[in-house]
Parts: C-alpha cells; structure tokens; sequence
C-alpha cells in the first residue's frame, strides 16, 4: 500500500538521501589549544638499592588505613640549556613525573616491613640486602627541545616539588637519571646525562650550531628511555647559615651584624688580586658560612612539615676544587680555582616580598671565591691541587664585585658579565685575561664564546639570596621558607603566613596553631650605597675614554622591551650606571625604583 | 517573496494550528447558538480536522442530535465515546437513548409508509418540547444548546432516563499553561512570563535538538559548546555545565544533582514524544524549590493514547542520525505510549587529528559529540470521572561530549541515565514518586598521554515523593480562592570518586499557593516555599507574589517579585580530587570543597536572586497575540571556581603525595562565592502574528543590560557571558497540497566570558588564572521544508541548521559551528 505513494514521490525522497548519503566524514579539526601537539618521553626506572620504609595508613577515625611504602621515584626533566646548578642557571624541572613508592616496589611486596599501628613507620634493617626494581613512567608534555632526565628516589619521603626545604633529594636518597654512563655512575664517577630530543630537526640551525627542532603536527613520543637510580646519596643538602662576617676594606669596620652585609654597587679593588695577593684577601668582603642549623634551632627543625637534616651527622662541608670533564680544575678567575661547594648570590626579585625567587629574569648572580679560611685567594691557591675532599665544619664566602646577568629562559641569549671597572684603583687589572674569562664561563653556561660579554657597569642593587651547591647538584638556599613566614605578596589572605609576636613561628589563618620559624634561616644579602659618589651615573661615558682599545669591554647594547602595558620601547643601555641588561622590566620603566634602592638597600 | 507567493498560490492553507482551530471553534458553536446547526457543524469539523479534540466532536454530535440529526449524532457520540472520555457512561447512556430514538423514528416512517416496523417497535409518542428542532421528543443528552435558544427541559419520552450533559463551550483550544502554577491556565493568569513551544514549533522547525528549539524564544539563552554539549539559560547566566535552570519531563526534574547541570543529549525521551515545551521566565522556587533560579522547562510528554502511532527517521552531515518510534493505543479507561529511538550528533569540530602520538583519548571516535539509544513507557489508568493513574519509566544509554568547568575542558561521558515514575492524579489531591538512576563512566576527552584522562564513574540516585492538595473556595461574593498546598521528599545519594565519600542528602519541602480572583479582573497570587537543604543545614524560604490585572478578557498586566536559589551541586559541595598540573604530571592541586588547608570546615553559600518583573500579554486580536516584559534581576554568592591556595610550610604534608596516583599537590584549589553582585534590567518583547491563513510571523527581541556591585576588597573578574541583545525572527507556513516550513533567524550580539582555567602547558604552575574572551556577536539562518502526503500521515522533510555558515564558536572554548543538513522520513500509523 506504501509502495505506490512513495514512487509517486521518489522525486523528492531519492535526491534527498542521496545528498544524506554523501554528508558522512570527518568532522573538521578546529583545535581550541586544549591539545596542541607535544612531546613525551616515556621509559623505564631501574632502581637499585635499599628497601623502602612501609607506612600504615590512618584512617579519619583514626582506625589503620592502607600501608604504603614511603616515598617515590621523582623523575625530573631538564631542558639542557636550562639546567639546576651547578650546570647551569634553571630554576626548577620542566616537568615531573612520580613513580610511587608502592608501584616501584610491587613486585617485592613480599620483602618490605609491615608496621602494625596506624601512621607507623617500619623500615628494613640496616644490613638488608638492596633490591633491584623497575616501572614504566611517562612524561609531558614538553616543547620541542633536547632535554635531560635526572631523577631521584625518595626514601625519606619529605620531597616536595613547590618548597624550597624540600624540592632536592637528601641524604638517603639515591639518585640518578638518564645516564649515558650509568655502571661508572653507580661505582661514584660524575655522572653523564643523555640528550634527549623531542621534536623533528630542520635545516636551520640555532646559534649553537645545533640543527633547530620543531614538533611534529602528530606530537612526539621519545620511548625506551632508561633512568637508573643507583646512586646513594651520603650527604645531606647543603643547610647553611652565616655566622660571621670580615670587611677589611680601607675605612671599614669589622662587620659584626650578619644581618646587613651590604656590599656598594661599585665596589673596586685597590689593586689587583692576582698582583698583590695578600692585600686581594682583605679586600673582598668575607662571610663564614656554618652547615648545618644553629644548636638553638635543631629541636623546631625536628617538625615534620620542616624536618631539616640539619644537625650531626649532616653539619659539615665537602671542600675541594671543581674540575671540568677532563679533570682540569676550572678557575673562573685564575689562578684562583673554582670549588665545591659553590656559593652562588642571586638577585632576588624586587618584586618578590617573600624572597623566595630563586633565580629571577633576567638573573642576576655574584658567584662568591669559597675558601676554607679567611684568605679567599691565598688559601684556595693551595686547594687547587688537593685530590681528596676535605671535610670542614664552615667555609668562607667571599664576595667577588661582578655579576653575571643571563636570561635563563632564552636558550640563546648574551650572557653579560658586569664589573664596575676591569682595572683596579691603582689601574692594575683585575680582569688580566678578558678572553679566558669569557671561555671559562661560555663552557659553563655552554655558550658560544661570542655570547659571553663583559661590560664595566656597576651592579645591581637589591637583596640577594645565598645558593650553597654541592656536587651532588645538591643545594641549599637561604632565605627559605623555614626562616620566612611566605604569602605576603599574595592576594589570599588565606595562604598568608604571619610571624608570631615573639617572631618564632608563622601562623596561617584557618589553620590551629604556629609553625616554628628558624631565624638563621631568613638572611640575605644587600647590594647597595656607593663608594664614590657620582661613580656610577658617570661610568658610561668612562667606557670609551677612559680603557686602552685592548682592555675595552663590549658595548652595551640598546635595549628594546616589551612594557607592562604591551609597548615595545627602547631603553638606555645603562641605567644609573647599571647595565639595562640586569634589570627587570619594571625597573626599566621605573628607574626612581633604582636609585631608591641604591640609597637605602635595606628596604 | 518566495514563502508568501507559495503560500498565495495555495487554495487553502492552515495558520497557526491551535489559532486557527480555535477561531473555527468558536465561530461554530456561535452559529449553532444562533440555531445555524449545518453551517455550526461545518465549523466545528473543520477544527477537528485542524487539531482533534474530544470535546469537539462532543459538540459535534451534541449539535447533530439537537438538528434532528440522530445517525449523524449517533456516530459523532461513537467518536467521542472512542477517545475514553470521563464522562464515558453517561455518554454511553445518551447513545442509548439516542439508538432508541433513531429506531423509533425508523419503525414510525416505516409504519407510515407501510413497510416493516423495524426491530424496535413503533414510534413513541410525539411533540418536540422546549425549543429544540423538530424532532420526537426535543434533544437528547443535553439540557439545552446554550445560548439564546435557551434551556430545554429533559426528554420527555417515555420511559426515558434524563441524561443531562451540558455542551462543552470551554475553549479547548485556548493555549494553556501548566508550569508556572502547577496547574493548568491561561498564560493570562499566570505569575510568571510562560513561553510555550508547541507541536506545530517543533514539527515545522525540523529540529531534533531541544534546546535548539528554546533558541527562538525570548529571554532564552543558547550556547553550543560541542557536538554533545548546548547549554541553556534563561535571563542571562549561562555557563559550561550550566545550572540556574531547573528542566521537567512531566514535572519531574532531570537536573543532574550530582553536577548542578541538564543532560539534553542524554534525556529518554525526544521531541517526537512532546506535546509541548513550557519555559516559565524568572525564579521558580516558590513552587519548585532549589535550582530553579532563572527559571523552569517543563517538557510535556503527549498523553498515552493521544494522537497516533509515528515512526521517523533522518540523517545528514558527518553522520548525524536521528530515529525514534511511537506506538500509542488507548484501550477503554487504559492507554500506553511506548517509544524507542536512537540519536547521533557529530561534533561541531574536533580538536584532535588523527594520528596523534602524544595523547590518549577517551572515545575512539573523535567525530562523535553525542548518541542516545532511548526507551521510554507510559500507560495511564482512569478512574471515574477525574482520576488518573499514571506509570513508567524512560531510560538512555548515552555518550556524550561536552565542556567541564576549569581544568576540565572537553569531557566525555558514557553510561546509563533512567528513572521510573508513578503517580495518582485526582481533582483535588496528587501523589507522584519517581526514581531517577546514573550511571556514567566519564574521563576528559583527550589528554597528553602523561596526563590522566580522570576517569571516574559517578553513579546517582533519586527518589522523589510529593503530594499536593489542590482546592477553590470563596470568601466573598466575588472573591474567590485557587489553593494548592503540596509537600516533597527527596532522598539522593552520590557514589564518585571526585567527591570525598559517598554522600547522601535527604531533603523536606513544602509549598503553598493561593489565588485570590477579585471578580473578573484582578487576581493576586501568594506563593511560599520552604526546603531543608542538607549541605547548608538551613531551612531556605523562597516567597513569591503577583498582581495581575485584566484590562480585557484576553489581556493582563502582571506584576512579580520572586526570589530563588541554588544550592551547591553534589561536586561543589563535596569536591576531592587531585589534579595534574597541565605542564607537570607528578605535581599538581587538590580541589576540595572543606577546604583542609583551612580547617576543613569551610561551606559555601547558596546562589540566590531577587527578581521583580512587570509583562504585559494580550492576546485580544486573532490576527496578532504579542508580550511586553521587563524585569530587574539582582543575583549574588554566585559559585565559582576560587583561586589557587599554593601551599606554605604551615600547611606542608596536608595534602602531600597521593600514593595511589603519584601525584604531589601542592596547591589547594575548589570553590568559592564570587563576592560581586549582578544587577540585572532586561526587557523581552514578542509578537506572533498570523496575517492569512497558513502562514505565520514570529519575532522577538531581548535585551540583557547587566552591571555589578563591587564590595570593597572585592576582586572577582565580572562575567558579561550574556548577550547584551537578542533577535528571533522567524516565518511558518502551512499548505493544504501538503508542503510546510519554516526559516527562522537569530541574532546574537557579543558576549564576553571570563573563564577560571589552568594555564597553558608552557607555564610550570598549576595556579588556575582568570581568561577573558569575546564570543563575537553572530546570526544563524535555519530552515526546513517538508511535504506531506498518503494523506498526511507520511511525510519527507529536509532541514538546514546554519544555512549561511558563519562559522563561529559560541563559547570561547566551544566548538566552531558550521553548518548541516539532515533529512526525514516519517510516517504516521
């Protein structure tokens, strides 16, 4: 009965399905930048070593909860150009992977400690033997980029990626990465960390001369990447607090006060360091520098959201030169040799009223002459040939009058060295080989050699923390949370810490009680004040009159910026004397800032 | 041009389907007052014939007997009696009589012409009574034609029962509400603005989507996320997940309590299955409770048993199907609907390509947006005159692709949503219960493949019952009360691994209404509700008042004021998940709702608004009907995402590492009450014109004109995600050789949203960060048109959603539409 209707109308029915027919496909791709293409890397982690601790869970009633193993495997990815000290300026991983504890160790199930309470700990015994264990972990997403993955197990289970007192493995722990020569690694030589590319290579290559990557319209996916955990750190990280402070300088007193180390933005030398060293030694500004916590503090260190390892048997110091891959002690000012462990000041965002940066935009560092006395040079000329560690309960840092300013964030950018002046007062140099300097630092920063340049500039005013490194890529840096109640830049009342009256603790609101305070722990360094009046704003012009043509520095280039308010306008290449290249972008645009700051750094 | 020449070429054509029944109604039963039965009886049928009521052909047979005409009435009477009516008996009693009747004649004009005398006997005794036409013994069934025929006196035959049934003069084609009042009435005595989408909307218009049917309606907002995902708002406020509607299928709420949001795509049933959608504009607490904050959807099923059988099936661009069944019987005082159906909808755009080595995605199809393979059973049971017992159920099994709010961008849904209802609806009291079940596995749609897709599998249920006594007295010659009084239970409870255990709410409301009518011109209406909300341990009163005043029969001035609220969804309320940071799979955030990081006692409030509202309605010309409204919203304690909380030393190791994902949070992250408050002036002014017969103009404007109020401290970045102007503007038509359409065009003007989202891949942080964009302004064109034939019982149709393709997004994270076409097949049984 239908049929003969519908061929009446077949005229109308058929071109209509088969226009419907011919609808069917894919939909376009329109991406919303929820997914753009990346990279991944996924591997395997081979750890190798002692049994983990077990916890035992607490329920909110308080009855047991589930038992997990204590800690995890942290797998860091690094871009190359962009690593932690002591390789390099970068402030924290490009991404974090975490394998726990519980997956790690899975297949040993059996052999692991049972603790019985709830929130107990068991751990193995000391003289059980190690385990060797794996899991899969992946990674991402990453920019296209050559990168490093180092990563660590933590034992102890106090790794925390955002603060600062808990974002580095300490001693227990056992390290490693992506190593290209894990066996030696493990039998303690220094540890040599892959290359891992993401992306595809082009034609082009970057200003390293290495081919530029771009990331496939598919994505990339970089597998079969070993990191091998084998390493098991003995030391604990470099906790640190000053003690004592030396200037000696012409007209200076004995600076007793630790708490306003100050030194000028022109500081110069009398004469030259490498001349007359026995003057050089008076004339850096020299703080001593103590592992470990104060006696006083040891107890409230013992709270578990601070749980410092800074007490016996971690409050000692690992002293000795730092030599490059073919064992040549390096000296970034020879013949001073460079060492372990580095003291590394940096230029704390002026912005940052918690103190907390630690490596700002662009970074501002003074690397310090660390030394076993007093005599920064004299001492250290003798280290330079020492073949084992020496372990000493302090150190001295001494402060060098240069900066080094570096965009960490641009791969490829200049790497400024500043120094108010290259020669001394008595126009003796203090830079006797500008050349070998830039090398030294274009190896370390791996730079080009024409990307490293120094300019006569004074430095940067403002508060600097203090970095302690080790070897290990372990560090320490202080101010931190631990002696700084942080949040009061913040615009949350609720994640702002206030000190207590009696300054001991730091309470946050909703949360009962304080938590302790470690006073050592809130210090910085100031730059500021001048020795000379008028040095700095006149320094310009002293560039081109003042230095024969083979000592001149590099000029400072014009310097073009992006405002606060999306302005492209160019800035004077010296602002108070100081190398726009140093200064954040605000400070560009507000110089008043500067010199408000030159006059009283203690604000 | 084309649309009206098609129309002027036609013979015979059909407005608006209830207008026009409605005037043909009303003009045959005028004529038949008057005594023109013949031509009365032509008018009556043509509204039959236009839309089938019962009550018509009541009229029809009524007129016919009062004619004299008994076979014609006979027949008419079988008619009715075949739709179950009521009043069935005393029908039945009346074609007794009438068959009687009809035999005596028959037997009498035998006699007379000398012939048999039928089975019946010889005709009784003659002589018309009263004023009725001639006939033996006057009409019958009826106490006398209303009007100035006046009344007659019962049938004087002997031996015969009186039957008294009066004519059903109500106009049944008159348009009625029944959201806004819980009961049905003109939208004229309505205290709120009721919209109505009808039949005649959703058939002409092609659509298959719901909520692209609420486009063309005033002060409805519409915005398309993705292929499974468009949002509605009334008023202003709509958002991803959008939640200040309260939806009804048959007065029971299909808002998902455990997200605070609708699942169009995933519903049970589909627009083959509506009689017609209500869209009440403004708060709706006084009746409903929490979640009706900007106002209340009422899908209404068609009754079980009404109209006829269908099937209908479609399908178009990039796959998008659409096919649904009905089957529909009536049986004496038992009827049943069954339905079955399956929907796809392709997504707009797709943000992933094929071939992608860096993600992992939760549907292996990235072309799909939604499907939904549907069921749904009704069947009702009359008792007596005025009862009714109703049972079902409706269930979907359904995938669904839509926009989450903050680190969840696309988001995908898999699983099984039903409920089953009953209910005894009598003259004065009503009992309904329904239990409502979900069960969904979800995840985010695609995800870089060191990131978790989330996956969960949230599963919920419902169980609602409600009472309510509905009651008219008078307290004066002319004063006269309209009461309903009704109470609820409603037990829910939520097993997710996003919340922080399973929870359970069980909520008590009651609610009262009176009418009070003032002679014919003014009434008042109190509204008053009160719920225990279990999350905020408060009892929340929701008042509302209304004045309306009738300057003519068929046109009112109304005055509102109203308040509502919204009371936190299950993941706000009780949120606590972990989240990856974009950039750092093993570092991230917790989003928790108590807050741990600051007591764990923290409680959000509820959203609430005020609104005051002033419409005008007339409905006094046949040719136009138009609507003038504006109101004045005030919305404040709105519940948004709140800003990251890093973690300091003092709150170290609260959260820590969650050893079961490998995730370190180190930031705390949730909910919050944004502190800015919203003023709101906005107006809406509609009209609906019906220039000739079969064919129709509908336009509309709406106007949303909002600021805020800023505490002092107060930083919140206020959201203008409203459209400052609206336009619909659309034309209907209808021919008798069995061609209908319609075009429609909309207009949108430019929207700003501010988005709390994470930050991009790139940035090492898990700070979520407010985004602000623009939704430039846009216009869609969409058109259908069919051709019905085999006597209008099948039909084929082609329909355009988009016919310019302006691409555009209608979010700033939504897809980018385009355009698309589906075709149907359908036929009627």
């Amino acid at each position: 009965m239908i049929r003969a209707p519908l061929s009446k109308h077949a005229s109308t029915v058929v071109p209509l399905f088969t226009l419907l027919a011919a609808a069917c496909g894919d939909v376009p791709v329109k991406p919303n930048h929820f997914a753009e293409p990346s990279g991944n890397v996924r591997g395997t982690v081979t750890y190798t070593g002692p049994l983990p601790c077990t916890q035992l869970g607490v329920r909110d009633d308080g009855s047991p909860g589930l038992p997990h193993v204590v800690g995890a495997a942290e797998i860091l990815v690094f871009k190359s150009n962009l690593l932690p000290p002591p390789d390099g300026l970068g402030r924290s991983a490009r991404s974090l992977a975490v394998v726990p504890g519980d997956v790690l160790f899975s297949s040993v199930q059996s052999l692991l400690p049972n603790p019985t309470k709830p929130g107990e700990i068991a751990c193995p015994a000391a003289d059980a033997p190690h385990v060797t264990v794996s899991a899969e972990w992946v990674v991402g997403p990453l920019p296209a980029g050559r990168y490093q993955v180092r990563g660590f197990y933590d034992r102890d289970g106090d790794f925390s990626p955002l603060l600062k007192v808990h974002q580095l493995p300490t001693a227990g722990d056992v390290g490693g990465g992506a190593l290209t020569n894990a066996p030696e690694a493990a039998l303690g030589a220094a540890p040599r960390y892959a290359t891992i590319i993401i992306g595809e290579e082009t034609s082009a290559l970057d200003p390293q001369g290495l081919p530029v990557l771009k990331m496939p319209a598919a994505g990339a996916l970089v597998e079969g990447v070993s990191v091998t955990l084998g390493r098991l750190l003995d030391t604990s990280r470099p906790i640190a607090h000053v003690t004592e402070v030396l200037d000696e300088r012409v007209g200076k007193e004995h600076v007793t006060d630790i708490a306003r180390i100050t030194m000028p933005i022109d500081q110069l030398f009398t004469t030259s360091p490498t001349m007359n060293v026995a003057q050089a030694d008076k004339e850096f500004i020299r703080m001593t520098l103590r592992a470990g916590l104060p006696e006083a503090e040891r107890a409230a260190a013992l709270d578990p959201r601070i749980a410092l390892q800074g007490m016996p048997p971690y409050d000692n110091f690992r002293l000795f030169p730092v030599r490059d891959a073919d064992g040549v002690v390096v000296r970034t000012t020879p013949p001073v040799p460079d060492t372990f462990p580095q003291v590394i000041f940096a230029r704390l965002d002026p912005a940052d009223t918690d103190r907390q940066t630690t490596f700002g935009n662009p970074a501002v560092i003074i690397q310090a002459v660390v030394s076993e006395s007093g005599r920064p040079i004299s001492s250290n000329l003798s280290l330079a040939n020492a073949t084992t560690q020496k372990i000493v309960p302090s150190v001295q840092a001494s402060l060098r009058p240069s900066a080094i300013c570096a965009r960490p964030e641009d791969p490829y950018g200049t790497i400024y060295v500043v120094t108010p002046s290259v020669n001394a007062i008595d126009k003796t140099p203090v830079i006797a080989d500008l050349d070998a300097l830039r090398a030294v630092l274009a190896k370390r920063f791996r730079r080009p050699f024409t990307d490293i340049k120094v300019l006569e500039g004074c430095i940067p005013p403002g508060k600097y923390s203090m970095n302690v490194v080790h070897d290990t890529g372990q560090a320490w840096t202080l101010p931190n949370e631990a002696g700084v109640c942080t949040g009061v830049g913040g615009s949350l009342a609720s994640t702002r810490e206030r000190p207590t009256p009696d300054g001991t603790g730091c309470t946050l609101e909703h949360v009962p009680g304080s938590r302790p305070r470690l006073p050592s722990q809130d210090w910085n360094l100031f730059v500021g004040g001048r020795s000379e009046p008028g040095y700095c704003e006149a320094f310009p012009l002293a560039i081109d009159a003042s230095l024969p043509s083979s000592k001149r520095v590099d000029a400072a280039p014009e310097v073009e910026r992006v405002t606060s308010t999306g302005q492209t306008k160019k800035f004077a290449a010296y602002t108070l004397g100081i190398p726009s290249v140093c200064l954040t972008t605000a400070e560009l645009e507000r110089p008043e800032l500067i010199a408000k700051r030159v006059d009283n750094p203690w604000e | 041009m084309a649309l009206t020449a098609l129309v002027i070429a036609t013979s015979t054509a059909h407005a608006d389907d209830r207008t026009e029944a409605r005037k043909h109604f009303k003009s045959g039963m005028e004529l038949i007052s008057r005594g023109s039965y013949e031509r009365g009886i032509s008018e009556l049928k043509k509204a039959y014939e236009i839309k089938p009521h019962p009550n018509v052909m009541f009229n029809i047979g009524r007129a016919y007997a009062e004619s004299g005409d008994l076979e014609n009435a006979l027949a008419a009477y079988k008619e009715y009696l075949a739709s179950s009516p009521p009043d069935a008996d005393d029908v039945q009693k009346i074609i007794t009589r009438l068959q009687s009747r009809l035999d005596r004649q028959k037997a009498a004009l035998a006699a007379a012409q000398g012939g048999p005398t039928g089975p019946t006997g010889p005709a009784g005794p003659t002589g018309p009574t009263g004023t009725g036409p001639a006939g033996e013994t006057g009409p019958v069934g009826a106490t006398g034609p209303t009007g100035p025929t006046g009344p007659t006196g019962p049938a004087q035959g002997p031996k015969e029962e009186a039957v008294a049934i009066e004519a059903r003069t109500e106009d049944v084609f008159d348009e009625t509400v029944v959201t806004a009042s819980r009961a049905a009435q003109s939208p004229l005595d309505a205290p709120n603005s009721t919209s109505i989408i009808t039949q005649q909307d959703i058939r002409l218009s092609g659509h298959t989507k719901i909520q692209e049917l609420l486009r063309r309606l005033a002060g409805v907002d519409v915005n398309v996320m993705t292929g499974g995902d468009t949002e509605v708002s009334i008023r202003g406020n709509n958002s991803r997940m959008s939640n200040k509607t309260l939806v009804l299928v048959d007065y029971r709420p299909v808002y998902i309590d455990l997200l605070g949001t609708t699942f169009w795509e995933t519903l049970g049933v589909d627009v083959e299955q509506i009689d017609r959608i209500e869209v009440v504009r403004g708060p709706g607490s006084a009746l409903y409770g929490a979640n009706a904050f900007a106002g209340v959807i009422n899908i209404i099923t068609k009754t079980p048993g009404e109209g006829k059988s269908s099937v209908r099936a479609g399908g178009g661009t990039w796959g998008s199907t659409f096919a649904s069944t009905t089957l529909t019987r009536r049986d004496g005082p038992f009827a049943y609907r069954v339905s079955a159906g399956y929907t796809r909808e392709p997504n707009w755009s797709r943000e992933v390509a094929p071939g992608r080595v860096d993600l992992h995605t939760f549907s292996p199809d990235q072309n799909l947006g939604a499907n939904n393979s549907r069921f749904a059973l009704d069947a009702t049971r009359r008792f007596g005159k005025d009862t009714v017992m109703t049972v079902g159920g409706m269930v979907s099994r359904a995938y669904r692709n839509m926009q989450a709010a903050g680190a969840f961008n696309e988001y995908s849904l898999e699983g099984i949503m039903g409920d089953a209802h009953a209910s005894v609806v009598g003259k004065h009291f009503s009992v309904r219960s329904f239990w409502q079940h979900f069960d969904y596995s979800s995840g985010r749609a695609q995800e870089n493949l060191a990131q978790s897709l989330d996956p969960t599998r949230p599963v919920a249920d419902v169980l609602d019952l409600q009472a309510e006594y509905t009651g008219d007295f008078a307290t004066g010659p002319s004063v006269v009360h309209d009461v309903h009084v009704g109470g609820n239970y409603r037990y829910k409870t939520v097993s997710w691994s996003y919340l922080d255990r399973r929870r359970t709410e069980r909520w008590v409301g009651g609610f009262a209404q009176d009418t009070i009518k003032f002679g014919k011109r003014f009434q008042l209406v109190a509204s008053g509700r009160v719920d225990y909300v279990p999350y905020l341990g408060q009892v929340v009163p929701s008042p509302r008042g209304s004045a309306i005043y009738k300057p003519t029969d068929r046109s009112a001035l109304r005055l509102s004021a109203s308040t509502a609220y919204r009371s936190p969804s299950f993941l706000e309320a009780y949120l606590d998940l972990p989240l990856q940071s974009p950039a750092s799979p093993g570092a991230g955030s917790i989003s928790e709702s108590r807050r741990s990081d600051q007591g764990a006692n923290f409680k959000l409030k509820r959203e609430k608004v005020v609104s005051v509202d002033l419409g005008y309605l007339s409905q006094d010309s046949d040719l136009v009907n138009f609507e003038l409204t504006g109101y004045y919203l005030q919305v404040k304690d709105l519940i948004s995402l709140a800003e990251t909380r890093a973690e300091t030393l003092s709150t170290n190791q609260l959260a820590g590492l969650d050893p079961e994902r490998g995730l370190y949070a180190s930031a705390y992250a949730g909910w919050t009450n944004q502190c800015l408050v919203y003023n709101t002036f906005g107006g809406e002014a509609g009209a609906r014109v019906f220039p000739t017969e079969g064919l129709d103009f509908f336009a509309n404007y709406s106007l949303n004109r909002q600021s805020v109020t800023r505490p002092a401290g107060c930083t919140d970045v206020e959201n203008k995600q409203t459209s400052q102007h609206k336009v619909n503007v659309g034309a209907q038509f209808r021919t008798k050789p069995g061609f209908d359409g319609e075009v429609t065009f909309h207009f949108s003007s430019r929207q700003t949203w501010a988005e709390r989202v994470p930050p991009p891949a790139s940035e090492v942080t898990t700070s979520l960060r407010w985004v602000t964009e623009d939704v430039p302004a846009y216009t869609l064109v969409n058109a259908r048109i069919g051709y019905r034939f085999l006597k209008n019982n099948a039909e084929v149709s082609a329909t355009a959603f988009n016919l310019l393709n302006t691409q555009h997004r209608q979010h700033p994270f939504g897809q980018t539409v385009g355009r698309r076409f589906m075709g149907f097949l359908s036929y009627k049984f």
